[in-house]
């Protein structure tokens, strides 16, 4: 066996050996997933393909097609001064961060913020931002759609967004608007109704 | 105003499809010898190989940009920079540019080789006067009329061909660096030209050269307050090493400072017909330079801007970016910014909304709702009535 081949084969091997949390999973029907051991529990109201690393930690990423046609980010127990997603640049092109003093007012912007940065959105709409309930708790669910820049693709989002315990969750549906965004939101929407939250147990000193 | 990435050699070839930003300044005034010699027929027509082959390649971008969700194609705009551009490069010559106005609010300008202009709105947004955005388009239409993006794109096949043959040698990698290095010094000497040719044409059109600096000074200041803001260095010490595609904004401030100071005075700014022109999309294009994530850059030109106009709706911005980052003291700032600019024009709804919710953050409820209630009733439309109606008691 060549040299290339060898290495491919030990990469492939390794990826394997590692995958069991990069591997996508099928969510049936009414299961019930605790998204990255946080405090938020879904019950699936439909079929999803779920992968458990998203881009936070405590976050976990849903689609039906595959992500760039419709992704569903759910984040749950983003602590203050943390961002809403990945930081690829943080010296150069920090992302915003949640802090513990914001209300349901101030998601709107922050989310819009995250997005100009981590997205490279322009031509940011809001479309709608209206009281909302996330697992019982007050919320605000936001309609929004954008451009990223360069991109001829317009993008349309909702996400609901709930501040429990001074922590930020939020179920996140986005997908292009030509077709993917009409057929899929109301089936995201239906994630974002089912959420619930559970109380971890303090471990015993 | 200047390419991402300054030490790519590849980047920057095709870059070049999309020639190079604006202007921008250490101290010596260096004697300018015509680098290039600039074509003047019109319509001009591509000659041999590469310019065809070039010129394709931009006719492809420009065939993708009419389409583009980010042009902006308000006539009135469009319009007004077009005459900009007439007045300053003369009416044969602009008759055959075609000019795209984009949404994004990165301050940067570029001219292909196809005589296809982009002006982004952060662009727009960083100038205050005509004779500013005139010395924009002259400085991008002397790249295209001196050919720079073809000659460029020689310079570097010739040195790229040679720098492929000596790193097949020891010193190869070595060699690699000079050549990079000595392209960006031809990069250099092509846009101090093109300062140089735009600075010409601003003076021939009636435009007071001293404008052109107002910018560059501007991006520095942004570059300071983005490093204080985040505890850095600031860009403005690693451009001062003028070692890029573009000369320092040091030396190309000293150099059009000189160049102005040989100017009569009474040369015209044009500050009022720049803010009327601008007018409508003044507000869109702060709220994206606000919500850019980049508080100390944001601070400084909102206060620079400030300086130089008095639109309230650089009040309301300022009042956002205080708003938005809410360290103490910010709240107060924020509802002083909100209040001067109901000071000046009682109208603004947006500048309503910002007090309302910074009011409510700063427990006077009872002001807050009454701010809230009044950006209702002037923004029937508004995409979030829903949430402010129920923080400000009232059935949406």
């Amino acid at each position: 066996m060549k040299a290339p081949i060898r290495l491919a084969c030990a990469t492939a091997l390794i990826l394997a050996a590692a995958s069991p949390a990069l591997a996508w999973k099928l969510v049936n029907q009414g299961d019930q997933v605790i998204i990255g051991k946080t405090t938020m529990v879904v019950t699936a109201p439909s079929g999803w393909n779920r992968i458990t690393t998203g881009y936070v930690t405590g976050s976990e990423i849903w689609t039906i097609d595959g992500t760039l046609l419709n992704e569903l980010y759910i984040a749950s127990d983003i602590a203050a001064g943390k961002p809403l997603l990945y930081e690829f640049n943080k010296k150069d092109n920090p992302l915003p961060k949640f802090a513990d003093t914001m209300q349901l007012t101030d998601l709107p912007d922050l989310l819009e913020r995250t997005w100009r940065v981590g997205r490279k959105a322009v031509v940011f709409k809001t479309d709608a931002v209206e009281p909302a309930k996330l697992g019982g708790h007050d919320a605000v669910r936001i309609r929004y759609e954008y451009v990223p820049d360069g991109n001829h693709l317009t993008y349309k989002g909702v996400v609901t967004a709930a501040i429990v315990g001074g922590q930020l969750q939020l179920v996140l549906f986005e997908a292009p608007a030509l077709f993917y965004y009409d057929r899929d939101h109301v089936r995201a929407e239906a994630v974002m109704d089912g959420v619930t939250f559970r109380v971890i147990p303090v471990a015993k000193p | 105003m200047r390419p991402t990435c300054r030490h790519c050699v590849g980047v920057v070839i095709a870059a070049l499809a999309v020639v190079s930003p604006v202007h921008s300044a250490p101290a010596p005034v260096p004697e300018h010898v015509p680098v290039t010699t600039p074509v003047h027929a019109t319509p001009y027509s591509p000659e041999g190989a590469e310019e065809q082959g070039l010129w394709m390649e931009v006719d492809e971008t420009e065939r993708r940009l009419k389409t583009s969700p980010q042009l902006i194609s308000d006539p009135a705009l469009n319009g007004y920079v077009r005459s900009v551009l007439c007045r300053t490069v003369g009416e044969r010559q602009c008759a055959a540019a075609r000019l795209y106005i984009l949404r994004t609010p990165d301050a940067n300008a570029s001219m292909a080789p196809n005589r296809m202009i982009q002006l982004n709105s952060g662009m727009l947004l960083h100038l205050t006067s005509e004779a500013q955005l005139a010395s924009v388009l002259g400085h991008e239409f002397a790249h295209y009329e001196h050919r720079h993006a073809l000659l460029f794109f020689r310079e570097s096949k010739k040195k790229n061909s040679a720098s492929l043959w000596l790193a097949m040698t020891g010193i190869g990698l070595l060699a690699a660096f000079g050549i990079e290095n000595s392209l960006f010094r031809y990069s250099r000497d092509m846009e101090r030209e093109a300062d140089m040719d735009g600075l010409r044409r601003m003076a021939a059109a009636g435009y007071a050269q001293s404008e052109a600096v107002a910018p560059w000074k501007l991006l520095r200041a942004e570059w300071d307050g983005t490093a204080a803001e985040r505890k850095r260095r600031s860009h403005s010490i690693s451009d001062d090493k003028a070692d890029g595609t573009h000369p320092s904004m040091a030396e190309r401030i000293a150099y059009t400072e000189a160049e102005a100071a040989k100017q009569a005075p009474g040369a015209e700014i044009g500050t009022a017909p720049y803010q009327a022109a601008l007018g409508r999309w003044l507000p869109g294009f702060l709220d994206d330079q606000v919500k850019r994530n980049d508080f100390g850059a944001s601070d400084v030109l909102i206060a620079q801007l400030a300086e130089r106009t008095h639109s309230p709706w650089l009040l309301v911005a300022h009042g956002d970016l205080y708003r938005t980052r809410a360290q103490p003291g910010d709240l107060d700032k924020a509802a002083g910014f909100y209040g001067e600019a109901l000071a000046a024009d009682g109208d603004l709804p947006l500048a309503r909304r910002g007090r309302g919710l910074t009011l409510l953050k700063l427990g006077r409820a009872d002001e807050a709702k009454a701010d809230l209630r009044a950006y209702l009733a002037r923004s029937p439309d508004a995409p979030d009535r829903a949430m402010i109606a129920m923080l400000a008691g009232e059935h949406p």
